[in-house]
């Protein structure tokens, strides 16, 4: 892993939805970084939230926490966290907690966009 | 019009006061030039007066320029005299021995010009500059010296030498003209007789003023034999000098009545003292080489320094302006002042100079007006004598103190704390040894805090440690060391933690209806955190299960309790296997647990019924999304639960155990009793880990239907 950083995001303000492309491992050292993104973003007033996970390859239960830490906030300012492209073990992870009846997954940005 | 300030600045400029130097140098020998071709071999004092104007000008421009230029100025602090004390031994000796080939040079030049009856002998003078120059060079050495040792002797000395030179000034310059152009010899007669005097007690007190520890530090800073050596060859140079210079009609007096009658005298004055004050010096150094009170001062200071590091380590005392006080007054008893203060900077307002030792409030407001004296004090790393800072220096009030201050700077953790201030009222120099010793303990103070805040970190560790340890052993009493027995049924479990405390629960507990329920929970998160949410689960599900009629209802309730009293990214997964009879019928439910693997007649079947994990959704949602299913045993069948930290359990190559490995080892493994399950399982991990160290807690609980007997 020598120079390549173990987490990043990748963050575009640029449309209505917020895109936030988590890269690598989502772990307790890492999630900071991802709630400072999602304050990032909801400062600047954008709640509607598109997380890309498609090149993701670990989230702990520190980063789902990070997802649970905003999501009510969000939701009461009208807004949503949407999660697509996951990886189809983290997809399980998802099942398993059961989250994914509290989020909208969707395999990729085709499909969500065809869902709006 | 021209202002004052204009004039100034003019001259300040270097090549302005080299110009007008030239000039008048110029000037006055052409003039003494023409006086002796124009009207004859003119006597000395037929044109005193344009000697004395043309030589005061060359005096006035040549002071500026060499002030410039060379910045070498009399009265100059230079805490330095100690380190460079041999390099100027070694210029000046070297200067000497020009002054003394010259004298040669002046006599071929003389003997030549007179037996030619040329008329330019006033050339000469040029030789007489030379050894103006030369006696002011020495003068302001030598002040320089002394003036780094300042005390009462040094002032006293340097008044008289000031006084010496101010008759030597009006007998040459006044009297002489006064003498020649009224006739009257009574003022000359008068300065003749005093200069006499004056002379010979400077003389003596040259000699007598080196006496002085002030001057011992000298021999410690040089190797003695060299100092030895340097030294002899002055004093033996200079001593030469001096009787050449001395007396009516030397060479060296001829060449500078050519610039003006009498110069001889006055350029005197340094050579002698220097001369005497060198001769001293080097007569006390080598048997006051190291005195018995150099080396008490030594010990005195490392004793202090000892003394204080102690008490920083056994006080424990974190409260700096304590702190700063004790080390000010260790310094002082070292280093010997008239009076102290502390500036501390971590104190608010007024507490900032709370500490002090005889200065008083005027004082330090007089002190503190100095325009830029905080800057300069924020900005010095070192210990600093401000004596030393000239901009400083300048500014201070003469009837404010005429000492010095050294200023030692305190870090802590390479952060700037304070300042501790050290004066004398009468000296201001603290001797190269004394700046040791203030570097020294400030240096001391920075490493013996750091020190004492290590250890008091290590006994906090160790604190830590041992009640990480109490935690330890009430944590293994909240999991159960011994699960109780159940009628046909074999139940085993265990929980490792990754660190001392683990987030990882199992338990068998009793329904209302008194149907045993197996609990297995993992809290999000490690260590001490997860530790604690851990024990809250097991406090509210003790307090609450009685009540609870089914395992859905226990679901419900945990979710509902910790979705209002846990922050929201703290979550729990929990499964609950309820022994409905004994007949092998289980009720099963899931909040977000990794699924329960059955062993069914020899088919692994992986159970995950629909459930959050408990504390992220409202009651409703919760509810709505959980599931509870039955299960059917039948003799010899298994049920195996576990956390995540078994499937994610990594090996050297990074590669998950996963759910396969386990579902292998159930199928495999003959069992007779629910821990024979959990036993081969602890070996085939530790196989696959071959040293991995593990990275999240791991629980297992195993159960073994018997069959209905």
């Amino acid at each position: 892993m020598d120079g390549i950083p173990k987490f990043q995001i990748l963050k575009d303000f640029s449309e209505e939805q917020v895109f936030l492309n988590i890269i690598g491992y989502l772990d307790a050292h890492t999630a900071p970084e991802l709630e400072l993104a999602l304050k990032e973003s909801m400062e600047k007033g954008k709640y509607n939230i598109v997380v890309d996970f498609e090149k993701l390859d670990y989230i702990s239960s520190a980063g789902f926490g990070v997802f649970m830490e905003f999501i009510e906030e969000i939701r009461q300012k009208n807004g949503d966290i949407k999660m697509i492209a996951m990886n189809s073990k983290i997809r399980h992870l998802f099942n398993i907690l059961g989250f994914d009846v509290l989020f909208e997954i969707y395999n990729d940005k085709n499909q969500l966009l065809g869902n709006n | 019009m021209l202002n004052t300030k204009e004039i100034i600045s003019f001259f300040k400029q270097e090549i302005n006061s080299f110009y007008f130097l030239i000039g008048v140098f110029l000037a006055k020998i052409i003039g003494d030039f023409l006086l002796i071709s124009i009207w004859g071999n003119v006597g000395f004092e037929e044109n005193l007066f344009w000697k004395l104007i043309t030589t005061i000008l060359v005096v006035f421009f040549g002071y500026l320029y060499i002030n410039q230029k060379i910045q070498l100025k009399i009265f100059t602090f230079n805490a330095d005299f100690d380190n460079t004390f041999v390099s100027n031994l070694k210029t000046l000796s070297m200067v000497y021995l020009i002054s003394l080939i010259l004298i040669f040079i002046i006599d071929e030049f003389k003997s030549y010009i007179e037996k030619a009856n040329s008329p330019f002998l006033p050339l000469l003078q040029i030789f007489g500059w030379y050894y103006i120059i030369v006696s002011y060079y020495s003068v302001s050495l030598l002040f320089n010296w002394i003036n780094s040792k300042k005390n009462k002797r040094t002032i006293a000395y340097f008044n008289y030498f000031k006084i010496t030179f101010i008759v030597t000034v009006v007998y040459i310059f006044i009297a002489q003209l006064i003498n020649f152009y009224f006739d009257i010899s009574f003022l000359s007669d008068l300065c003749s007789l005093l200069y006499i005097l004056l002379v010979i007690f400077l003389g003596i007190w040259s000699y007598i003023l080196p006496y002085n520890k002030d001057w011992l530090s000298l021999f410690q800073r040089y190797d003695l034999k060299d100092l030895k050596m340097y030294l002899t060859s002055f004093v033996i140079l200079s001593l030469v000098l001096f009787f050449s210079w001395v007396g009516e009609n030397t060479t060296i007096t001829y060449s500078m009545d050519l610039v003006y009658p009498e110069m001889g005298k006055l350029t005197l004055l340094p050579i002698l003292a220097i001369t005497f004050y060198g001769l001293r010096i080097l007569l006390i150094m080598p048997k006051k080489s190291k005195t018995q009170q150099e080396i008490q001062q030594k010990v005195d200071s490392i004793s202090t320094l000892t003394a204080f590091n102690k008490f920083i380590l056994e006080e424990n005392m974190l409260n700096r302006s304590q702190l700063l006080e004790y080390f000010m007054q260790s310094l002082r008893s070292v280093v010997n002042v008239d009076f102290a203060w502390v500036e501390d900077y971590e104190a608010k307002g007024d507490n900032r100079y709370k500490i002090f030792y005889k200065v008083n409030n005027n004082f330090l407001e007089q002190f503190n007006s100095i325009p830029n004296i905080g800057n300069i004090v924020n900005s010095i790393e070192n210990v600093t004598i401000i004596a030393s800072i000239r901009d400083i220096w300048a500014q201070i009030p003469k009837n404010m103190f005429k000492g010095s201050i050294a200023m030692i700077p305190i870090f802590e953790r390479k952060h700037r704390v304070g300042t501790i201030f050290l004066g004398r009222k009468q000296s201001y120099s603290f001797a190269t040894e004394e700046q040791q010793i203030m570097n020294t303990f400030a240096k001391n103070y920075e490493v013996a805090l750091v020190n004492s805040i290590l250890l008091q970190e290590a006994l906090e560790k160790r604190r830590y440690q041992f009640e990480i340890q109490l935690a330890k052993g009430i944590q293994k009493k909240i999991i159960p060391q011994e699960l109780p027995k159940i009628k046909n049924f074999s139940i085993a479990g265990i929980s490792i933690p990754a660190n001392e405390l683990g987030g990882d629960y199992y338990d068998l507990i009793h329904l209302k209806n008194g149907e045993p329920t197996l609990l297995i929970a993992d809290v999000s998160g490690k260590g001490v955190s997860a530790a604690l949410y851990m024990s809250q689960l097991k406090g509210i599900i003790a307090s609450i299960s009685s009540n609870i009629q089914t395992p859905t209802q226990l679901l419900e309730n945990l979710n509902s309790i910790l979705y209002k009293h846990t922050e929201r990214q703290i979550f729990i997964t929990l499964s609950a296997i309820t022994i409905a009879n004994e007949k092998g019928l289980l009720k099963y439910v899931r909040a977000g647990h990794s699924p329960l693997i059955v062993k069914s007649q020899g088919i692994i079947l992986e159970k995950a019924p629909k459930g959050i994990a408990l504390g992220v959704a409202n009651s409703n949602i919760f509810s709505n999304n959980l599931e509870e299913i039955e299960i059917q045993l039948c003799k010899g069948d298994l049920v195996f639960a576990y956390t995540d930290g078994l499937d994610e359990l990594k090996n050297k190559d990074n590669n998950e155990y996963g759910t396969a490995n386990i579902h292998k080892i159930i199928s495999g493994t003959q069992v007779t009793k629910a821990q024979d399950l959990i036993d081969e399982t602890l070996i085939n991990i530790k196989s696959y880990m071959n040293g991995v160290r593990q990275f999240d807690d791991l629980t297992i609980l195993t159960l073994l239907y018997n069959g209905d007997e």
